[in-house]
């Protein structure tokens, strides 16, 4: 799934060589409306341009096109080196990214060094938004407000880099409110996208469509829940899901995903602790639970997770494909005292 | 390389990729009590990888090696053994 499209300038995004000849650059027809619907299916858009960023950005402030972007690259090396950055910058895989750039030897030196970058020819841009690889089942409201969750959490990450004090203590100053309740009809799209959209934090590396959520919810003693988080720096949106049944004596984790967006906080744990705590007091007769996880090395921090809220491997499935994981209960109490969590 | 070394370069990558200039080698970074969650871990792994030029072996890794300085120093001096082995 491409989640953001890095974009090169001079005769791509505006006709014209800016360090040459920034008087007389002209910005492509139609390459606005582009952008736009684009963003609004939550498709970041980056740069990676040969150009100096100070000169750079007040050309896209004057054409009024400054904000479509985040986490800008402009320098004189290599481009690959830049997408490299931008999937850090982002916090996601290199096969998400797509480049779009006129130079054919950018795009062939690109899948030389990264084959899972999808390239486009900068000519064919007014296609872009119907190719298949940029559509999106739903747009949700996370989706159409991704650019802003992700200056927020720009403006997170500077804040803790000039931050003196001690992790907890900038934790706590983020004045992070995590809210937790089973899912309503309103939040399938979000939690069918989220199963799309994560890996590492995704325990069965599924993808789910909505009649499957719609189905699971149909099931006697079947629940969804839902996390949604906001800080001093805005709302982030619906941010995990956990789907949970109950079976004899034990609560199984069907699945839960949890966007990487949110990493380095704390939220995760506090979010699957919370399910399985309220959980418990509802149905205190429980004696254990269970989770399955995909035995990938891309949800390692998936089974992190689990291990860090008290379970333990108890099984692999035979085709090795899947580990068992489980949790004997009483839960042990812990507390999340950097964040506020409520209903 | 010995113990020390590996224990200064572990605690030079915690301050300057996690940002916590307070740790040192008995600060607990998991637990209860600890602020590493299991995304951040994965990152301080892959840097410390780049630090210590090992591969992660996925199967040896527990979290007990995770739990502070101390132990993903013997982790470490462990896997790099194993890659020589």
């Amino acid at each position: 799934m491409i989640k953001c499209i890095v974009w090169d300038l001079d005769d791509t995004i505006w006709e014209g060589t800016l360090r040459e000849n920034a008087d007389n650059i002209i910005l492509r027809p139609g390459i606005e409306q582009v952008l736009v619907e684009l963003d609004q299916r939550g498709i970041l858009h980056s740069i990676a341009s040969r150009n100096r960023l100070d000169q750079v950005v007040s050309k896209l402030e004057e054409f009024g096109i400054a904000q479509y972007f985040v986490s800008l690259q402009c320098h004189f090396s290599s481009k690959a080196i830049s997408l490299r950055q931008i999937a850090m910058e982002l916090n996601i895989g290199l096969e998400a990214l797509a480049f779009v750039d006129n130079d054919s030897f950018e795009r062939f030196e690109m899948n030389y060094y990264y084959p899972q970058v999808l390239t486009f020819d900068a000519q064919y841009y007014l296609e872009l938004p119907k190719s298949p690889s940029l559509q999106v089942r739903d747009v949700t409201e996370e989706s159409a407000n991704r650019r802003h969750y992700m200056l927020a959490r720009q403006q997170r990450k500077a804040a803790e880099r000039g931050f003196q004090g001690s992790r907890e203590q900038f934790l706590k100053e983020c004045q992070m409110v995590l809210q937790i309740q089973q899912a309503d009809p309103g939040d399938y799209p979000r939690i069918v996208e989220l199963s799309h959209r994560t890996n590492q934090m995704n325990s069965l590396l599924e993808r789910i469509d909505r009649p499957f959520v719609e189905s699971f919810c149909q099931l006697k003693q079947h629940m969804i829940y839902v996390a949604r988080l906001k800080d001093r720096f805005g709302d982030h949106g619906l941010i995990g899901t956990c789907f949970v049944a109950l079976e004899g004596n034990a609560m199984k984790i069907r699945l839960f995903c949890i966007s990487c967006r949110i990493e380095g906080r704390g939220v995760a744990a506090a979010f699957l602790y919370t399910v399985l705590k309220r959980l418990v007091l509802k149905w205190p007769q429980m004696r254990e639970m269970h989770c399955l996880l995909a035995r990938k090395e891309r949800n390692l921090p998936a089974r992190l997770l689990l291990e860090m809220l008290g379970f333990h491997k108890l099984e692999e499935q035979e085709n090795k494909e899947y580990i068992k994981y489980q949790l004997n209960l009483p839960l042990a109490d812990r507390t999340f005292d950097w964040l506020e969590i409520g209903e | 390389m010995n113990r020390t070394m590996v224990q200064e370069g572990i605690l030079e990558v915690i301050h300057l990729v996690l940002m916590l200039p307070e740790a040192d080698i008995d600060t607990e970074l998991i637990g209860s009590s600890g602020i590493l969650d299991s995304m951040t871990m994965i990152r301080l792994l892959a840097e410390l990888e780049k630090r210590f030029d090992f591969t992660l072996d996925e199967e040896d890794l527990s979290l007990d090696s995770l739990r502070n300085v101390r132990s993903l120093t013997d982790w470490i001096i462990k896997s790099k053994e194993g890659e020589l082995a």
